[in-house]
């Protein structure tokens, strides 16, 4: 087996809620629990989900801006896996060379004070790489590299003269300044219209390719993940319930939550009429949920056996692709 | 033919900023018939929202229509003043806005707020029939009647798009606009809340403009689709028919870079540049800037909005065969 | 009044309970944290003097006794015997001087803030800017104008009172009429202020019960005017017509200047945040469902706005209660305010201690009512206390 760039081994993050004056919190949110899955060095992995999957909270606990309740998230660095769940606050600066995120809003993720010049050569300044010379000069670069040319007409505007597509490219010159082995992106194109999204996920394949960046790409939208993954394993409540390389899980979905999504995607050809599979109610907040099939309740395929027995483990079906079901 | 129910003729609506005008809309003329189902696509500033408003006639203080009419079953609101416009708004025709559940008062009952709808237009209100009108429409978009009596924030977020559908619907209007009305759902519920929707509209006989900028909604719930870019309509067809036979290389472009989940992956198409600044928009054909088989009478003269036969409209100096 | 209003009211009780208990400890922290105490200021007395009037007093006791006793003469109203009277209580000092100031200080409040809620939502709502712009500097210059009580006092009496006669210049009555009276004025003003309670609470139920009603304007104003007329009515018929007439006379130019003071800030308030609500979804969904105006400004607009301007009129009651104090002053009512200086000024402690806890029992009341009013106003807020717990 080649080497595995990130390992995430029984990742849980726990939100409580507060009840009452003074007591202890009883409850908890289940954001996202016991996850396992892996990504090799040069890959896209596409995390697909609704609101209210997990997939943002898994993001984030990669990134370290949230801190897990439990589990390991290994990274590979200078040949050895480093645990960094559990890195404390000080180390986690020289984490922060190997791992940057890309945000979803283009107009929130950008501080409006800061030029693009400062924005970009922050993540340097941080790190104390490089004198101001050499900032400038690397700021350029990556201007150039995400497509904002001539670069010196960009290095001193703010990001309110920038349009969205404009101010994206910055964020993305801003994650890889620093040369980044891991990149995680949380949906950075539903924002943007339709025209400019394609040429960023263009500009991100492209960078990925010559930098050999990883990323694990968050998205709600499988035509995206489609388009930019590899590998694609969709979430559901905290849950992965299925993985597996692209093509592969949109020709041949097994679970029945990804034959749902799939056939609830609008297809832009009015010649084709797909089937939606019905599936009952909406999605519920995970409140300490019960151990079994966390699909269970919308399941059009439940069973006697799926209600009594814990939530099914991931498993390889054959070729890589993993379901976590009991009746496939 | 059936004879239209609106009638948009050349609208013109600007927007009036420090910096200076802004051309939402320029020109824009479309009709639409008792149960046809029309999707106005375009990206973020192309004028459909702007458009939309202009039909109720819902235009904040700094905007202002500059020209045009707007002929709903024959009268123009065009030169109405607000008062007399009034007595057409909801109860002619209504809209589901963007990001709808914000549609709703957060400090009143949900049911409360579709009655005054009702009190405010139709004659012979009693509160006992409007309640009963409101639970039938509650039916038929799917919740339960019971949920009337509660506050939008008990409501999910699937909920209070049904609820806004159904305060749409009150007055029994002729036609619908729908603005994104399912951004910020899930796909689930989107496509079950879409489905739906097209369901009443077709059960009703209902005209309905559906705004977005997802070409794949759009072509799962209209009949005919109206392309916009930069405030003007660039070209309009029935939906087989632009899809498969753009005229017009924005709509083309525009089809070509939507990622689909099934067909073969291909190559996606990038258009170049960005949406031009409504501020000073470019001259003659708006497009042309980014347009791959520009020339010279591109900036030079606006091209006409023509009808290419079988009611297949555009705007274009080099329209795409095939 | 659903299931999630109750417990919110109940809950904010609880809460307020508590903050009842720290307040009156940090009162009497307060109190030790004084140098010397009273005795230390009576001058010329004999040192064996001051020990027995010590003893007498308690202040030689433990602090904690001292402390339980402090709690236990709150609680029961009594509230410490004042130092210039033997053997009278401050608790009914205060009492029999309540009703005076009350008289002034809770119209003075309910006119306050419904003068600048409804000045505040007509100028909000007006949608071109410019009329609004004057209005509002108008506004600015009365508010400006009349921020110094005193100033607004002798002011007024100069004009309605001296020049023109219109009002008395001073006196909660006029003695004259009351000679011979049988029931004392605390009473007849105790039983006004009910009136007016009773009226309001009429009135709301009218406008509620009549919310769908077809006729309804043609029903609010008979009702109204019902209302108002049984009320005239029974005031003739109690015989206590021509007193109430009295008080409500001397009443006016002190409530003016309470009023005029306090207006101008919730309107101001009420006007701005009439303006940010103009912005929101719901209010341009009204507007498209063909409502008329004023009805899109009243009942959505205003409803929400209201929310920040009755949260900021909370802060302003300490300031509203001070107003009306000075106002008392300067038109000689005996009233708390009036009391309060004398104590201050003869070191009577436990009546000035007394004051403090009674001001401060009554905001934090006002803090409650104002929070349940705030969560009939905006049904989000009854459930907002346990996120996690709706639905």
């Amino acid at each position: 087996m080649s080497e595995v760039l990130v390992r995430v081994e029984g990742l849980s993050k726990f939100f409580p809620l507060t009840r009452g004056l003074f007591r202890e919190s009883r409850d908890f949110i289940h954001a996202v629990e016991d996850l396992n899955f892996m990504i090799a060095p040069g890959e896209s992995l596409g995390l697909v989900g609704e609101s209210g999957s997990g997939k943002t909270t898994t993001g984030k606990l990669l990134v370290r801006l949230l801190d897990p309740t439990a589990g390991h998230i290994y990274l590979r660095t200078d040949g050895r896996e480093v645990d960094i769940a559990t890195l404390r606050k000080k180390e986690l600066k020289a984490f922060r060379r190997q791992v940057q995120m890309i945000f979803q809003d283009p107009y929130e993720s950008l501080n409006p004070r800061l030029t693009v010049f400062d924005t970009v050569a922050e993540p340097l300044v941080v790190q104390g790489i490089g004198n101001v010379l050499d900032r400038e000069e690397r700021v350029a670069e990556m201007l150039a590299m995400v497509g904002l040319t001539p670069p010196s007409s960009f290095m001193f505007r703010f990001p309110h003269e920038l349009s969205g597509g404009q101010r994206q490219r910055v964020a993305i010159a801003r994650a890889l300044v620093i040369n980044p082995t891991f990149v995680v992106a949380d949906e950075p194109t539903s924002m943007l219209d339709v025209s400019i999204r394609t040429s960023i996920m263009y500009l991100m394949q492209e960078l990925a390719q010559r930098l050999g960046v990883t990323y694990l790409y968050i998205t709600h939208d499988l035509a995206v993940a489609r388009y930019m993954c590899q590998r694609v394993a969709v979430m559901y409540l905290g849950k992965i319930v299925e993985q597996a390389e692209t093509e592969e899980l949109l020709q041949h979905p097994l679970h029945p939550y990804t034959r749902a999504l799939i056939s609830a995607v609008p297809i832009p050809d009015p010649r084709i009429k797909r089937q939606p599979m019905e599936i009952k109610g909406s999605i519920p907040t995970p409140i300490n949920p019960p151990p079994r099939c966390r699909f269970y309740d919308r399941c059009p395929i439940a069973t006697g056996f799926c209600e009594e027995n814990p939530h099914p483990p991931l498993e390889d079906k054959g070729g890589g692709h993993y379901v976590a079901c009991y009746l496939v | 033919m059936t004879e239209p129910i609106l009638l948009v003729d050349d609208l013109t609506m600007h927007y009036t900023t420090r910096a200076g005008d802004v051309s939402a809309v320029d020109n824009v003329s479309f009709t639409l018939t008792k149960g046809e189902s029309l999707g106005l696509v375009g990206e973020s500033g192309c004028g459909k929202t702007s458009v939309a408003i202009c039909l109720l006639k819902l235009l904040p203080d700094n905007a202002h229509i500059k020209g045009g009419h707007i002929y709903l079953n024959g009268v123009d609101l065009v030169p109405l003043n607000e008062d007399e416009v009034r007595r057409y708004r909801w109860r002619r025709i209504s809209m589901i806005f963007q990001a709808a559940m914000n549609s709703l008062n957060p400090v009143y009952r949900v049911g409360d707020q579709i009655i005054e709808a009702m009190e405010t237009h139709l004659e012979n209100f009693s509160y006992a029939t409007a309640r009963e009108k409101v639970a039938e429409l509650f039916r038929l978009v799917g919740l339960d009647p019971a949920l009337m009596d509660q506050y939008p924030h008990e409501y999910s977020g699937g909920m209070r798009q049904r609820a806004v559908i159904a305060m749409a619907l009150a007055c029994d209007p002729d036609i619908i606009i729908a603005d994104e009305p399912t951004t910020a759902l899930d796909v689930i519920v989107q496509d079950r809340i879409l489905k739906e929707l097209r369901a009443i509209q077709q059960k009703l006989n209902m005209g309905m403009i559906y705004i977005s900028h997802d070409i794949a909604v759009i072509a799962e719930v209209s009949d005919c689709v109206g392309v916009m870019y930069a405030g003007r309509l660039v070209e309009k067809a029935c939906t087989e028919e632009i899809f498969h036979h753009p005229i017009h290389p924005y709509t083309a472009g525009l089809m070509s870079a939507f990622p689909s989940i099934v067909g073969p992956k291909r190559e996606l198409t990038m258009l170049p540049g960005e949406p031009p600044d409504l501020l000073n928009p470019p001259p003659g054909c708006r497009f042309h800037p980014r347009c791959p088989y520009a020339t010279s009478i591109c900036w030079e003269q606006v091209p006409e909005f023509k009808n290419y036969g079988n009611d297949h409209f555009a705007a274009c100096w080099h329209p795409l065969e095939g | 009044m659903d299931r999630a209003m109750v417990r919110f009211i109940r809950y904010r009780l609880l809460r307020a309970g508590i903050t009842l208990l720290l307040f009156q400890t940090l009162l009497f922290l307060m109190l030790q944290a004084m140098p010397g105490d009273f005795v230390s200021t009576l001058i010329g007395l004999p040192p064996p003097l001051r020990r027995g009037l010590r003893a007498v007093m308690g202040l030689n006791d433990p602090l904690w006794q001292q402390y339980l006793r402090w709690m236990r003469d709150f609680f029961t109203g009594h509230l410490g015997t004042t130092f210039r009277f033997p053997h009278q209580s401050v608790g009914r000092i205060l009492w029999s001087l309540a009703p005076r100031t009350l008289f002034l200080f809770l119209p003075a409040s309910v006119l306050s803030i419904g003068l600048g809620y409804g000045l505040g939502r007509y100028l909000g709502g007006r949608r071109r800017p410019w009329d609004g712009a004057s209005l509002t500097l108008t506004g600015g210059a009365i508010v400006a104008a009349t921020s110094f009580p005193p100033w607004v006092a002798f002011l007024l009496v100069q004009i309605f009172a001296l020049r023109l006669g219109w009002f008395p210049a001073e006196n909660v009555l006029r003695t004259s009429r009351w000679v011979g009276v049988a029931v004392p004025a605390d009473t007849v003003i105790l039983w006004l202020l009910g009136t007016g309670a009773l009226m309001a609470g009429s009135f709301y139920l009218l406008g509620h019960v009549t919310r769908w009603h077809q006729r309804r304007t043609c029903l609010r104003r008979v009702g109204a005017i019902a209302l108002i007329g049984g009320a005239v009515l029974a005031w003739y018929l109690s015989g206590w017509g021509l007193l109430a007439l009295d008080l409500l006379w001397h009443l006016a130019l002190p409530l003016t200047t309470v009023v005029l003071l306090s207006f101008g800030e919730p309107m101001l308030l009420m006007r701005l945040a009439t303006l940010q609500v103009a912005d929101e979804d719901f209010v341009r969904a009204a507007r498209a469902k063909g409502l008329p105006p004023q009805v899109v400004r009243d009942r959505h607009m205003a409803r929400l706005a209201l929310v920040p301007v009755l949260a900021r009129f909370l802060i302003q009651l300490p300031f509203v209660m001070l107003g009306s104090l000075v106002v008392e002053l300067a038109f000689f009512w005996k009233g708390i305010g009036r009391e309060l200086l004398i104590a201050i000024d003869a070191h009577d402690v436990p009546v000035v201690m007394g004051i403090f806890s009674v001001v401060g029992t009554l905001m934090l009341l006002a803090h409650v009512l104002l929070d349940v009013l705030h969560a009939w106003l905006d049904p989000r807020v009854r459930t907002a206390i346990a996120p996690g717990m709706q639905r």
